[in-house]
């Protein structure tokens, strides 16, 4: 790291910063020793990144607290998904890492009771079209998010892993089974089932804006806990029983081409057999394409595959019938939206 | 060697080919554009500050681009670009230059959390500042601008800039923005004052930039140490007067006025307070500017006397 020119750091803070890992960058480099080897200005770059990190962290520890309290006359867990479970458990992909809102699941059954409590504790969906409701309730898997007016935290309410119209049959039994409570009142899930969650959010998912940086921490759940050629095993094992290999498969796939990530080879063969195909190759190449910022300004080839690869979310998550519907519905709301959406006068 | 030194179409070519980068206060800014009144816009206001010489770190990468919109009428928008990013929405393509400096601000109060940011014009007579802090329209600038012209060297008008570890403030001084009424007063006051960018219509109505006086580009690594807090407010129906205010007051109305407070947690409160319990800190309303700077130079606002000339 002390090598790089003053340009090639000029780079690496813009391109990092990009992609949300600017304070994760420095929290390793700290973990590794190496940090008193950054010059001066970049390093001053990196703790400010660092500064919003953790209070990143105390924000969603605090705002976690306020969700157990309100979910307390739950019957079932509560679980945290994504960020939130990192900070909550402690795992190494809680290092630097920003967060937008609070992921959460409960049991199918509990969904309705889990969304009322929210609302008790002050949490609100802003959107109450009816065809919003339908939308979210019948077709995906989790509710519209819902916002705290005074705080202004945001929580997403999931039901399942994978929109219930997707095709497979995911059965979430087993997360909540193994699903452990924290100091901090709600659930997390087993390390195995956090790294199957996060890559199948990052690869059935419509949106690579935060691609590197959450195929990042998928890079270092499965450093931290991959270190038996069984633990391996029972991971590629288990999201065989989700009916989520394939996600998983990627994940490996791409983690270990573009972070290095210790994937076995043999696990990485068999996960991508038991997904049904080998490398594939259109399909490979639109995701390298997305997920890093390649040159700091986005470019063209970045935003035409991620432009593809949201198309491909889509119909990952609906029957084309349902999907022609949704898109007409969305092409007819578009044009008011766009004269809304004026953003905050800058300072 | 200044910007002012390199020949006009040096700096010209520049800015709308590589890019040009100027040392700011404690930053290093890269700015692009083929927008060319934008380009003439900038020589015109900066031509004092230092330009980055060797292959040095950039923070901010900033390009101006000319676009087209559908949401404004006329069509031709200026983007502001930084590090790839685009966090703020286009303007006109007559308002780039104003759209520039919200946008470093932007860079600056959003990024650099080695410092406490507070909303405030601050100037300087030595080491000892003068620390206004105000929303937008309380008259921060206008009082920021006058005393420039009367002795005081310009650190900022829109940020202070408070290091959390030496607890000094790091001078930025740049154009200074001036709106509506208070061109034509500051103009009055001050009539060597140069406006490098006047632009109409913008969503905070006239708004004039004045390039920042050249010695207080000069001495713009001379850190100072805040000794006066002064909340300012103007108003047409008074000359000038003033009232002290105690320390928990002063916190408060500060608190009001930070970018970033709460992002370090106790360490943020903890220079705050110490900031209040050192400073004297006053109110003052006013009107006529002259009668302003003889309160705030006088000794009768303050619970003790200014020693610095």
């Amino acid at each position: 790291m002390a090598a790089l020119t003053p340009a090639e750091w000029t780079s690496v803070v813009a391109v990092a910063r990009h992609a949300g890992l600017l304070a994760r960058l420095g929290e390793l480099a700290r973990r590794d020793g190496v940090f008193d080897r950054i010059p001066e200005s970049p390093a001053h770059h990196l703790e400010a990144a660092r500064a919003i990190a953790e209070k990143h962290r105390r924000d969603i520890r605090w705002e976690v607290v306020h969700v157990a309290r309100s979910l307390a006359p739950l019957p079932g867990p509560a679980v945290l998904l994504k960020g939130a479970s990192y900070v909550a458990s402690g795992v190494s992909a809680h290092l630097g890492r920003l967060f937008g809102d609070i992921d959460i699941i409960v049991p199918r059954a509990q969904l309705d009771e889990a969304e009322h409590l929210l609302m008790l504790g002050g949490w609100f969906c802003d959107k109450q079209s009816a065809y919003d409701i339908r939308y979210y309730r019948q077709w995906t898997h989790q509710l519209p998010p819902m916002r705290h007016p005074v705080r202004e935290s945001v929580i997403d309410l999931h039901h399942a892993l994978r929109p219930p119209i997707a095709p497979g049959k995911v059965d979430t039994s087993d997360l909540f089974r193994e699903a452990r409570p924290t100091e901090l009142g709600l659930y997390i899930p087993s390390p195995m089932d956090m790294i199957i969650h996060s890559a199948t959010h990052l690869f059935c998912a419509m949106d690579f804006r935060n691609g590197l940086r959450d195929l990042s921490d998928i890079d270092l759940l499965l450093r931290e806990f991959g270190t038996s050629d069984g633990w391996w095993r029972d991971l590629v094992d288990r999201s065989r029983r989700f009916g989520l290999v394939s996600p998983l498969a990627m994940a490996m796939l791409h983690a270990r081409r573009m972070l290095g990530t210790p994937v076995p080879p043999a696990v990485l063969a068999g996960a991508l057999e038991a997904a049904g195909r080998g490398e594939h190759r259109l399909l490979d190449r639109l995701i390298s394409a997305a997920l890093p910022p390649a040159s700091v300004a986005t470019s063209m080839a970045e935003a035409v595959a991620r432009g593809l690869l949201f198309a491909r979310g889509y119909l990952l998550d609906m029957p084309p019938p349902v999907l022609a519907a949704h898109l007409t519905h969305k092409l007819v709301s578009l044009v008011p939206r766009q004269r809304g959406s004026e953003r905050p006068e800058p300072v | 060697m200044r910007l002012s030194d390199l020949p006009h179409d040096e700096a010209m070519r520049r800015l709308q080919g590589p890019g040009l980068a100027l040392r700011m206060g404690p930053f290093r800014v890269r700015v692009t554009s083929r927008i060319r009144r934008f380009c003439r816009q900038f020589v015109d206001l900066y031509p004092h500050h230092r330009l980055v010489e060797a292959e040095e770190f950039i923070d901010f990468d900033i390009r101006m681009k000319a676009g087209w919109s559908w949401v404004f009428p006329r069509g031709r928008v200026a983007r502001f670009e930084v590090n790839g990013d685009a966090p703020l929405t286009p303007l006109p393509l007559g308002q780039a230059m104003p759209l520039f400096e919200w946008g470093l601000n932007w860079c600056v109060t959003t990024q650099s959390h080695r410092f406490v940011m507070v909303h405030a014009g601050i100037v300087a007579r030595g080491d000892e500042a003068l620390m206004m802090p105000g929303a937008s329209g309380s008259g921060k600038s206008t009082l920021t601008t006058a005393l420039c012209y009367r002795g005081w060297r310009l650190l900022s008008d829109e940020l202070a800039l408070i290091d959390l570890e030496q607890k000094l403030v790091y001078p930025m001084p740049r154009p200074i923005s001036l709106k509506n009424r208070s061109i034509a007063t500051i103009q009055r006051f001050a009539p060597e004052v140069h406006i490098g960018s006047r632009v109409t219509e913008t969503r905070k109505g006239e708004v004039a930039l004045l390039r920042p006086p050249a010695a207080s580009v000069a001495e713009e690594d001379r850190r100072a140490r805040i000794t006066r807090i002064l909340f300012p407010l103007y108003d047409a129906n008074t000359p000038a007067e003033g009232l002290a205010i105690t320390p928990g007051q002063s916190f408060v109305k500060t608190f009001d006025s930070t970018f970033n407070y709460g992002i370090h947690g106790k360490r943020d409160f903890a220079l705050l307070a110490d900031l209040m319990e050192r400073a004297p800190a006053a109110e003052i309303r006013y009107s006529d500017l002259d009668a302003a700077i003889a309160l705030i130079e006088g000794s009768s606002l303050w619970s003790a006397p200014l020693t610095t000339t």
